[in-house]
């Protein structure tokens, strides 16, 4: 065995290290099990068992629950532990949560999708049962009576007969004894008993936050740290053609030039290339790289210009494209129709723009690696980094720091693996630090849009026939450049239409990438809702109709969504217990309305607008309402109504919904990245502007629709609605219809 | 040589006296409360205390703290780990989210009350205002940075809707300056719009931010 898989034991293992017994599971409840801690054939963890593990408890009463997602402000890191602790009946004063290393013993821990809570609800359910049925199990035993006398209250277990107790503590040394039930719904605690799911928790790391004492991936400090800067290509796909160092070397504090491995299309997770700066501390490694005297060779992009290009989008969106969902027949509906309106819609390319901007700390022994790095996906961070170093998977271990803000960013490993090329070269522990420049310029960015819709229209205003068109540069373009067609995008907000119109065509049209493209919270549901949401306002409006009523009668009746009408790769829309039900759309649309006092009169001057968007299985709608200050456009209030079903942690969610009207609302208002010779134009917050407070909306009321369906994703479904509905909002206060975001760039913001 | 205080520790520097302070206190010293957010006083992440004035300390140089009282996030709480208000309203209203931004927003919020006791909203958002949270947290500092002034208009769901007029104008103003803006000027008024800096934070600060370890 070499170094590292001891080493790499001991990180697994180091979390629970102090805890007797120690309960873990792999992705699935049935497989779970527990091992008491024996020190002799493992000298540096003490700790004989696979490794994989949920949950310790230690003979004083501590309890550590492992977090196995990245925590980038959406609270997942306070939510599944308070599951655990909640099943096993543990005093959450008694918790600690230890962050787990990368590894698919936990299952996937790419912390994307909006799904944690949903994949992992139940597994740790499982985990914390387990604990608590073998708690009572071995007081059972050293009270010599039968289990079903005894039972778990917090943080103890009671005899019922004699009111013997024994605490938590007490009994793990016991029940570490025990082999490990096999756990099914049915042990699971009544839903009446819960104590923290479905009630408020402040997140574990409130305090370390608010103390500077968290530690985030920009803070980590390694023996014998040294720091490098790198100047990268200015457009993907170029390479250096030669560069002079003298001046960055003469920097004090500089210690190292190193160019770095060209890149190969596809993008992927490889680094950009270009030349690193190695220094003693950042400030120097900065000024080095700003030194550096660099001939690019643009490459394949250098005549890239996002303007001409988005104009070339929308003239491929009035083109007929490539069915994606076909039903009726929709030629006959606009032959028949008594009135029909079109309309175009346009968004940019986005960046994530994370507070932190990307940074990693890595450590090479030999074929040893070792890293530390606010990453959304450790296990495919080990994989780019093996690759990159060619060892193996196994040897690369991967701590998960907090992550300063991600939104998709942090899904990349490019700047991981550039700190691990770095610290082999150095021999030396090396932080990579990336600028805000940096970060803007070199994002996996959100796609640029298009859209092309159209509606035939009966004579009371209502479409019988929808034609909608889609063209963006595919996120699968990052993994294969060729690729100009979507496919997942598709089924956000675009295929998936929930309105009851007889004749439905969607089309998907070709568009080539010319920058890295990514995945940013909420993805393309952020464009197709704006597109979707704003011509279904549109056409209450043609119609003359309250865009509210309007929007519910293009829902129809409460249903679930006939799979048979939509794309393969759309189905499973029917299937329980995650089918659309338009239903729940109606009735989030129903509440936000009802909240928001949708109807009444409004000062002169204000307008007031409403989108309903479903998005990672949540049904959410938003109603804003605004006014006008010297021309630009003022948020006054939001009302969001979510059903996302079962909601853990209610505090984190209300969270969730605020933040996503003020990241809707910095899109919707000022997000623009373009390019031009291939180069991002945009460098710092001064060109890339987000909401400031005085700018964001500050009254955010969010409405959570109790809901026993299983809990469906919170973390990007509050984004979607908020554009379309500041601009429906838009409208009615002003008239002005946009139909380009952002706003800044007709001076509305 | 540079000599100074940071959270009431003399310190000195023999290094660069160009480097900005921020990379000195994370760098060198280990203080990595204070955080890199733009590297040109534009966001607010890297905000701390100089002499009891909030300064973005990626924009000022070494050689501009010589005999200052640089307090930092760590330093704020008082000796006996009592927390700031600041703090302690933070962490009433649960204001983080992914927390990156928020040493700086209370190093900010804290200057702001040792300065004004009791800002009506407009201050606030004008005092705040240098300061970006990209999870869009604004909503819970505004609330917060009430609770820590003693205001009782923090309710949850009875937030009125704040006075964006006087502020919002002159934000915009400072943003068609900002592009102009040199570091320089950046770090000597303590953001990216000056104006509101100035009318919010700056001018007539004490010596000191209240709570601040000495």
């Amino acid at each position: 065995m070499t170094e590292i898989h001891l080493t790499r034991r001991r990180f697994m293992q180091g979390a629970l290290a102090a805890s007797a017994l120690v309960v873990g599971a792999t992705a699935a409840p049935e497989a779970l099990w527990a091992q008491k801690l024996d020190a002799a054939d493992d000298p540096v963890a003490g700790l004989a068992l696979h490794p994989s593990v949920w949950v310790g408890l230690d003979s004083a009463g501590m309890v550590t629950i492992v977090a196995a997602r990245s925590e980038m402000g959406t609270g997942i890191r306070t939510a599944l532990p308070r599951v655990v602790a909640d099943e096993m009946n543990a005093d959450w004063s008694l918790v600690r949560v230890e962050q787990a290393i990368g590894d698919p013993i936990y299952g996937n821990q790419d912390t994307d999708g909006s799904h944690s809570v949903r994949s992992f609800f139940d597994v740790m359910r499982g985990a914390g049962a387990a604990a608590r049925m073998m708690l009572v199990a071995a007081a059972a035993k050293q009270w010599g009576v039968p289990e079903s006398e005894c039972e778990s209250r917090l943080h103890r277990v009671v005899h019922k007969g004699s009111g013997r107790m024994l605490t938590y503590g007490d009994l793990a040394a016991a029940a570490a004894e025990l082999s490990v039930p096999r756990v099914s719904a049915r042990d699971f605690k009544p839903r009446k008993d819960w104590r923290y799911i479905g009630h408020d928790g402040a997140m574990v790391d409130l305090e370390h936050i608010c103390t500077g004492h968290a530690t985030y991936g920009i803070d980590v400090r390694r023996p014998n740290m040294l720091y490098a800067a790198i100047a990268h290509p200015p457009v993907v796909g170029g390479r250096v053609r030669s560069h002079h160092d003298g001046a960055a070397r003469s920097v004090a504090g500089v210690r190292e030039v190193v160019q770095l491995p060209a890149f190969h299309f596809p993008a992927a997770f490889q680094p950009l290339g270009g030349v690193a700066v190695v220094a003693d501390n950042t400030w120097a490694a900065f000024q080095g790289r700003d030194k550096l005297r660099i001939e690019w060779d643009n490459g394949p992009n250098a005549e890239y210009d996002s303007a001409a290009y988005r104009k070339q989008m929308a003239m491929t969106a009035r083109m007929p494209a490539q069915v994606v969902r076909n039903n009726g027949n929709v030629e006959g509906a606009f032959a028949e129709a008594a009135k029909t309106l079109e309309a175009e819609y346009a968004t940019p390319l986005l960046a994530h723009a994370p507070m932190e901007p990307p940074t990693a700390t890595a450590e090479v022994r030999g074929r040893q690696v070792e890293i530390w790095a606010p990453t959304q996906d450790p296990q495919g961070a080990q994989a780019a980094v093996a690759k990159a170093l060619g060892v193996n998977k196994e040897d690369v271990i991967i701590h998960v720091t907090l992550l300063g803000g991600a939104f998709g960013r942090k899904s990349m490993a490019d700047f991981i693996v550039e700190a691990a090329l770095l610290a082999r070269h150095m021999r030396r522990p090396v932080k990579v630090v990336w600028s805000r420049e940096d970060d803007l310029r070199c994002d996996y960015y959100h796609s640029s849009a298009a859209m092309y819709m159209r509606a035939a229209l009966d004579a009371q205003g209502m479409p019988t026939g929808w034609l909608a068109r889609s063209v963006f540069p595919p996120i699968g373009s990052t993994f294969n450049e060729k690729t100009e067609y979507g496919t997942g995008e598709l089924t956000m907000g675009f295929s998936d239409l929930p309105f009851d119109i007889p004749n439905i065509r969607v089309e998907n049209g070709p568009a080539q990438a010319h920058v890295r493209i990514g995945w940013l919270r909420s993805v393309a549901n952020i464009y197709h809702a704006f597109a979707v949401q704003s011509f279904a306002a549109e056409l209450a409006h043609a119609a003359g109709k309250d865009p509210k009523d309007y929007l519910l009668a293009l829902m129809g009746k409460p249903r679930v969504l006939d799979a048979k009408l939509l794309p393969q790769s759309a189905r499973g829309v029917d299937q329980p217990p995650y089918a659309f039900d338009v239903g729940r759309l109606r009735r989030v649309t129903e509440i936000a309305a009802a909240k928001a006092g949708w109807g009444r009169s409004l000062p002169a001057g204000e307008g007031i607008g409403i989108a309903a968007h479903r998005s990672f299985l949540s049904y959410v709608a938003s109603v804003v309402r605004v006014g006008m200050e010297n021309g630009k456009v003022r948020i006054r209030q939001v009302d969001t109504a979510v059903d996302a079903g079962l909601v853990v942690n209610p505090l984190g969610v209300r969270a969730q919904f605020e933040g996503a009207a003020v990241f809707g609302a910095s899109l919707a208002f000022y997000g623009e990245i373009s390019a031009k010779n291939g180069a991002i134009e945009q460098g710092n917050w001064d060109t890339y502007r987000v909401c400031r407070i005085h700018e964001a909306p500050l009254d955010v009321r969010v409405h959570i629709v109790p809901s026993d369906a299983p809990p469906a994703g919170v973390g990007e479904p509050g984004v979607p609605p908020i554009a379309p509905a500041i601009c429906n909002a838009l409208f009615a206060a002003t008239g002005k219809r946009v139909r380009e975001l952002p706003l800044s760039k007709a001076g509305l913001a | 040589m540079i000599r100074f205080k940071v959270n009431g520790v003399e310190r000195q520097w023999n290094g660069s006296a160009e480097m900005p302070l921020l990379w000195y206190l994370r760098d060198e010293l280990g203080l990595t409360g204070a955080k890199f957010g733009c590297g040109v006083a534009l966001c607010g992440a890297c905000t701390v205390h100089q002499n009891g004035h909030a300064v973005r300390s990626c924009v000022v140089a070494m050689q501009q703290v010589a005999g200052a009282e640089i307090v930092t996030i760590e330093g704020l709480a008082g000796g006996d780990g009592d927390l700031h208000p600041v703090q302690k309203a933070w962490i009433e209203h649960n204001v983080p989210q992914c927390g990156y931004c928020q040493a700086g927003q209370i190093m900010q919020a804290a200057a702001l009350l040792a300065e004004s006791p009791h800002p009506k909203d407009e201050e606030i958002l004008g005092a705040m205002a240098g300061n970006i949270c990209r999870c869009g947290a604004y909503q819970r500092i505004l609330a917060a940075v009430r609770t820590a002034a003693g205001s009782s208009k923090d309710r949850a769901g009875e937030i009125p809707p704040p006075q964006y007029g006087a502020p919002g104008a002159r934000a915009a103003a400072g943003r068609r300056r900002a592009a102009n803006h040199s570091a320089d000027h950046a770090a000597s008024i303590g953001g990216s719009d000056g104006e509101v800096e100035r009318a919010g934070m700056v001018a007539g600060a004490p010596a000191r931010a209240a709570g601040g370890r000495q």
